[in-house]
Order: structure tokens, then C-alpha cells, then sequence
């Protein structure tokens, strides 16, 4: 019976997937065969980094979100991240690796702070990752005085615009990291532990889950991205600056509910989050490609979520109703007489 | 689950489709871009107005693309894709003087013409910034303030510290202001920090702390509104103590202020003649003569300087309040 119910999760998964995956291609066949410019190298690289940095933030709110919990967070962290690095680097005078690792480090240390807060005052991670967002955006402005930070080395400003067979560096980075992560999430026994918490905490604990430690892991796994992803953006824009990423976390937080993940918690795929960022990437191209006046663009990266996020519940309602069947279905026949 | 596939992909093609009509007959014609930080804004509004009336004198099309908050990365990232679209010139204000630098070098070395206007990235290979010259700006709003109140005008200044721009601003005001009264002078600088509030409480403790204080000049758009509050939270909005406030701005509330004889009166600048000089420069750019540019071979003439567009002090009663109080619909 447990067969049946993985495989009942399997299709219903699938079909979102291929349906996101039909779309997103028809959207690209149609702007290139219309407009045309989109099937070009240039483009498609363009395309590519145009989400590169909030589809690296969204591979750690892919966790977060799958544990049932929220990063508003990640956005300022990222801004953080390029203004610490740089000042490392130009003002304090620290090598590339050294100040790169110490940044990772502290915006990583500040997710788990997110993680603690959340798990020892029991209050909700929206209400303390937006006051992290606030206190960061507010700290990123008083810092830099709001100007930029530039004037880095070459062997930084590879980590932004560096390539490895024709592939730009952060494009590199967000494969391995989707592909390392996307592993551990279906294999490994610890980010397993997510689904089931994200599912019900109080199974989970009542389990024997240290639900605390993953919590603090998870929040953390979720700033050492954000961090990552803000040392490669000083890197490929050549500068720090208090405003970049701007809004980021809810780009992120789309790419994984448009890519399936219950917003509830319990269910999401990294492969889920990779196609939910390459749909709003193309979704901007085609904007750009097509002329439109941009000031719908908003609207529809807002549409498009509402409707993910309502796709997203109709299944796991399904689910659940389908679940609820099945488990009618075995009490009803343990009730039955046995015959003898 | 089929069927919410199948509507989503028809719903995206039937968007498309309706999207795509008026926009294939654009294919055929000169394109050009308009890159901003702050989409939707009316002052920009003002100079994409500009940029599209110039581009339609000369039958080309145009665009508006950027972020809605401030984020020069995503104008980069907005350039790099109108290179990779092959528009024939891209015009772009610059959120962040250094993070535009790489994708205008980029695209100028792609042979896609790019200029910067309003805020400028001199570091980059722009072919050349067109916007307002902020000391010649100061110098024309010390000269009326010079001209209205003379040897008596006791100036307090609204600003924040440290930005070029406003530097310059305040350098210029002052050497307007000693040029036609020399007898007057800037007697107090606060930093309202971009904050209308913040304006309102540092203006009012400006204002108590030098009673002598009878023009407050407002060295940027936002501290005007809070500059006027601090004039009646003294008792000085009107009558004969009334402080006259100085503002920099062509917000229609600030523009009724002035024919409501609240404020003084404005520093205008002129964003619709930057869409104009943005679109012409970009155009002459993308149509090299028999002689190329000695500074961008391959390009047509554009001079190198940069290119000021002016401001205008604006009083009561100025023909131009009414023009600017109709913004254009983009």
C-alpha cells in the first residue's frame, strides 16, 4: 500500500514539472519564432545570468521552505555579503580566499541566528527574518554610507565574470550546488529529515528528530548561499552596493513555490526550484524580447506565483484526500469479520 | 492536473500572441532603449516621454526597461539583455556609478551606442552623459534666491552630506548667491538623510536653533515637504517672518505649493529635453557619416563633453508649472 501512496506523489510531481517544463519551452519557441534574438548564444547566456543569484538563494529556500519556515532574510543578507567582502578585501586589506571564506562564513552565521531565534522564542521565522532583512538593509546603509565599494583585484572579479569552458563561473556554481544539494535532499538521512518536519513538527519530535538542530542547519545552509551568491555578484558587477538585490528573497521564494514546493511545508524538489527559476528567467527575456511595457512584468511574476502557490495546494489537497481514502480503506477491511 | 497544464500553456500563448501583434510590426524599425532605476517614477516618466516623441521624429521605436526599487544591479543585468536583443543604442541613468560600469564597457564594445543621463557612470566608456551640470543648477538657484530677498537672505541648507552631486549644488548656490548679493550668506547646514520626517525635525531644530534663518534651500528632491512642515512647527509659514523655501523638484504636490504660494519656489529641471538629447545623440551615434567618431570609430559624431540640460527657477505664476503639472501617461 505504501508503494502505491509513493507513487500516487511521484505522478502528481511529475505532471507539474512537465507542465511547467511545456510552458516554459512554448513561451521561448514563441518569443524566438516571433521576435526572434532568443536562441542566440548571447541571449540564452544573458537569460542565463539574468536569475543566476536569486536562483543560488533559492536552492536554500528550497529547504527552508520544505521544513514549513520562510527566509525574508536572504535578500539583505546577499547585499551584506558583496559590502562585507568588499571591505574586507579594499579596506581592511585581507586576500581574496581569506575574505571570501570569512564572509560565507558570517553571512552563514547569520542564518543560523535566524535558525535560533526562530527555535528558541518559538516565534515565527516571517516575523524574525523580516526583522533580520530590516536590520541588515539598515546596517548595509550605514556601513557604506550609501556608496559603492570597488576597485577589486582580477582574481576577485573572476568569481563573477571568470568562465570554465565558455560557462560563466556562477552559472557553474549554482549546477554543483543544485545538483550536491539535490542529492543530499533525496538521499541523505539528515535532509530527509526536513520533509518529515515540514510535514509535522510534533511527529517529528515525538520521533526523536532534533528538530531544533536541523531548523538552525537549514537557516543556516540558507545564509551561506545568500552570502555565496552576494561575493559572486561584487564580483561580476564590480562593485558593492546596499541596493543590489533589492526584493531577491521573493524572487527566490517564487522559483520554489512556482517550481511545486507546498508552501505549507513537507514537499518540495530542488529539480522543482531549478525549473521554477529558468521559467522566471525566461518569463523576464520574453518580456524584454517582446517590448512590452515592462510595468506589466511585475503583474505576471505576481500572477504566476498565485497561481503555483494554488496549483501547489489543489495537489496536496488531493494528496491528503487520496491518503485519507486509502487509510479509510485499510480500517474498513481490518473491521471486516475474518473468516475462518 | 492535465487540464491546469493545459490552461497554463494556453493562457501563456494567448498572452503572447495579444503581446506580440503590435510589437512584430517593430521589427522592421530602428529600436532603442531606455534603462532607469526607479521605473514609474514621474521624473522619469518625463524623460522616456522625451525619448519616445524624439525616436518618433525620426520613425524609430523604443522601450523602457529597469527595476521599480533602486537595484543598479538589475539595470546591468537590463543592459546586458537589450545588447544581447541588438537595440541600436541604449540610454541609461546610472543607480550606481560603478556597478554599471561593466555591462555600458560591454556594450559599447558590442557597437551598441550607450549614454548615460540624470545620473551619470564616468568611470565607464559612455560615449558622453546628458543630464543637469549641478553647479551650474546651484549657481542659476543662488542667483534668484540673490535676486528675490538680496543682501538680507540668511540661508539654511537641506542636505545630505557627502554626495558630489549635492556638493557641487551647494558650491554653485553659494557663488550664485554672492553674484548678486553679496551681503548674504549660508548660515546653517543640516542632514535630513533623504527622509521627508527626518527633514521636518532637523528643519525645525534649524529654524529654533538660527531665528535669523529666512530661506531654506532644499539641495535635492526630498526634503521639501519636510522643509515646509518645519515652517509652520515655528510659526513661520506665513506673514511677514514666512520663510521662503527653496525646493528641487517638479512633483506635482511641490508645483501646487508654489501656485499655492506655499513655497518659494523650485529648482526645475528639464528630464523631458534628457529623453530628447538622449535619443538624438544615441540616434547620430548609430549613423556614423563620411567621417567616423575620433573617440568611437565605427560611430557616428557625438561630442565627448558632457551635455547640460539646464534647469529653471520656477515662481508663481510661471507658464511652465501648468506644462509639468500634466505629467505624461508611458
Amino acid at each position: 500500500m505504501s508503494m502505491n501512496l509513493a507513487n500516487i506523489k511521484v505522478s502528481s510531481s511529475w505532471l507539474q514539472y512537465i507542465g511547467l517544463i511545456v510552458v516554459t519551452v512554448l513561451i521561448v519557441v514563441f518569443t524566438h519564432s516571433v521576435f526572434g534574438n532568443v536562441m542566440t548564444a548571447a541571449n540564452l547566456r544573458v537569460l542565463a545570468m539574468n536569475m543566476i543569484f536569486e536562483a543560488i538563494m533559492a536552492l536554500g529556500m528550497t529547504f527552508v521552505i520544505i521544513l514549513g519556515g520562510i527566509d525574508l532574510s536572504v535578500a539583505s543578507v546577499f547585499a551584506f555579503g558583496e559590502i562585507l567582502v568588499a571591505k574586507l578585501m579594499v579596506e581592511v586589506g585581507l586576500p581574496v580566499p581569506v575574505a571570501t571564506a570569512a564572509t560565507v562564513a558570517v553571512c552563514a552565521l547569520i542564518g543560523a541566528l535566524n535558525g535560533v531565534m526562530t527555535v528558541s522564542f518559538r516565534v515565527h521565522p516571517m516575523v524574525v527574518t523580516l526583522g533580520t532583512l530590516l536590520t541588515l538593509r539598515g546596517v548595509n546603509l550605514a556601513i557604506t554610507d550609501g556608496r559603492s565599494i570597488s576597485g577589486f583585484s582580477d582574481s576577485f572579479l573572476w568569481l563573477g565574470q571568470g568562465q570554465i569552458l565558455g560557462v560563466d563561473f556562477p552559472i557553474i556554481f549554482f549546477v554543483v550546488a543544485a545538483v550536491v544539494l539535490g542529492l543530499l535532499l533525496a538521499h541523505h538521512r539528515f535532509f530527509r529529515q526536513i520533509y518529515f518536519i515540514g510535514g509535522s513538527e510534533r511527529a517529528a519530535k515525538y520521533s526523536g528528530v532534533d528538530v531544533a538542530r536541523v531548523k538552525i542547519a537549514i537557516y543556516a545552509l540558507s545564509g551561506f548561499l545568500a552570502g555565496c551568491a552576494g561575493v559572486m555578484a561584487a564580483a561580476k558587477y564590480g562593485a558593492a552596493h546596499w541596493g543590489h538585490g533589492n526584493m531577491a528573497e521573493l524572487k527566490a521564494i517564487g522559483s520554489v513555490a512556482i517550481g511545486g514546493a507546498d508552501m505549507m511545508g513537507g514537499s518540495g524538489t530542488i529539480f522543482g526550484t531549478v525549473l521554477g527559476a529558468i521559467f522566471l528567467a525566461v518569463v523576464h527575456n520574453a518580456f524584454v524580447t517582446s517590448a512590452v511595457n515592462p510595468f506589466w512584468y511585475d503583474v505576471v511574476n505576481g500572477v504566476m506565483l498565485l497561481i503555483a502557490v494554488l496549483v501547489s495546494r489543489v495537489i496536496a489537497k488531493q494528496n491528503e484526500r487520496k491518503m485519507k481514502s486509502v487509510r479509510q480503506q485499510k480500517i474498513d477491511q481490518s473491521l471486516q469479520p475474518q473468516s475462518p | 492536473m492535465n487540464k491546469i497544464c493545459l490552461s497554463l500553456a494556453a493562457a501563456a500563448l494567448t498572452a503572447g500572441s495579444l503581446l506580440a501583434a503590435p510589437v512584430k510590426a517593430q521589427q522592421t524599425e530602428e529600436h532603442y532603449a531606455m534603462v532607469v532605476f526607479l521605473k514609474g517614477s514621474e521624473f522619469f516618466n518625463w524623460a522616456y516621454a522625451g525619448f519616445q516623441d524624439a525616436a518618433a521624429t525620426v520613425g524609430a521605436t523604443t522601450e523602457l526597461q529597469g527595476p521599480a526599487d533602486w537595484d543598479a544591479s538589475a539595470e546591468a543585468r537590463a543592459v546586458d539583455q537589450l545588447v544581447a536583443k541588438g537595440v541600436k543604442g541604449i540610454a541609461v541613468t546610472a543607480g550606481d556609478a560603478d556597478t554599471l560600469v561593466g555591462s555600458i564597457n560591454a556594450a559599447m564594445e558590442a557597437g551598441v551606442p550607450t549614454l548615460t543621463f540624470d545620473s551619470d557612470s564616468p568611470k565607464s566608456d559612455r560615449l558622453l552623459f546628458v543630464g543637469t551640470n549641478n553647479y551650474n543648477a546651484g549657481f542659476a538657484a543662488g542667483k534668484a534666491v540673490g535676486e528675490q530677498v538680496g543682501d538680507d537672505a540668511r540661508v539654511g541648507v537641506s542636505l545630505i552630506p557627502g554626495l558630489d552631486s549635492i556638493n557641487h549644488r551647494l558650491q554653485g548656490f553659494k557663488e550664485g548667491l554672492a553674484s548678486v548679493a553679496p551681503g548674504a550668506e549660508v548660515v546653517a547646514q543640516v542632514n535630513d538623510e533623504g527622509d521627508l520626517q527626518k527633514a521636518e525635525t532637523v528643519n525645525t531644530a534649524m529654524l529654533q536653533a538660527n531665528p535669523q534663518i529666512n530661506v531654506i534651500f532644499c539641495a535635492h528632491g526630498n526634503p521639501a515637504t519636510g522643509a515646509l512642515a518645519a515652517t509652520r512647527n515655528v510659526g513661520r509659514f506665513d506673514g511677514p517672518n514666512k520663510v521662503h523655501v527653496l525646493a528641487w523638484s517638479i512633483d506635482v504636490p511641490i508645483l501646487q505649493g508654489i501656485e499655492d504660494d506655499e513655497y518659494g519656489s523650485t529648482v526645475a529641471q528639464n528630464p523631458y529635453m534628457m529623453g530628447v538629447q538622449s535619443f538624438l545623440q544615441l540616434w547620430s551615434a548609430a549613423h556614423p557619416t563620411q567621417f567616423d567618431s575620433l573617440t568611437n570609430p565605427g560611430m557616428g559624431q557625438v561630442p565627448t563633453a558632457d551635455l547640460d540640460t539646464g534647469v529653471k527657477i520656477l515662481k508663481k505664476g510661471d507658464p511652465a508649472i501648468k506644462a509639468l503639472m500634466t505629467p505624461p501617461k508611458i
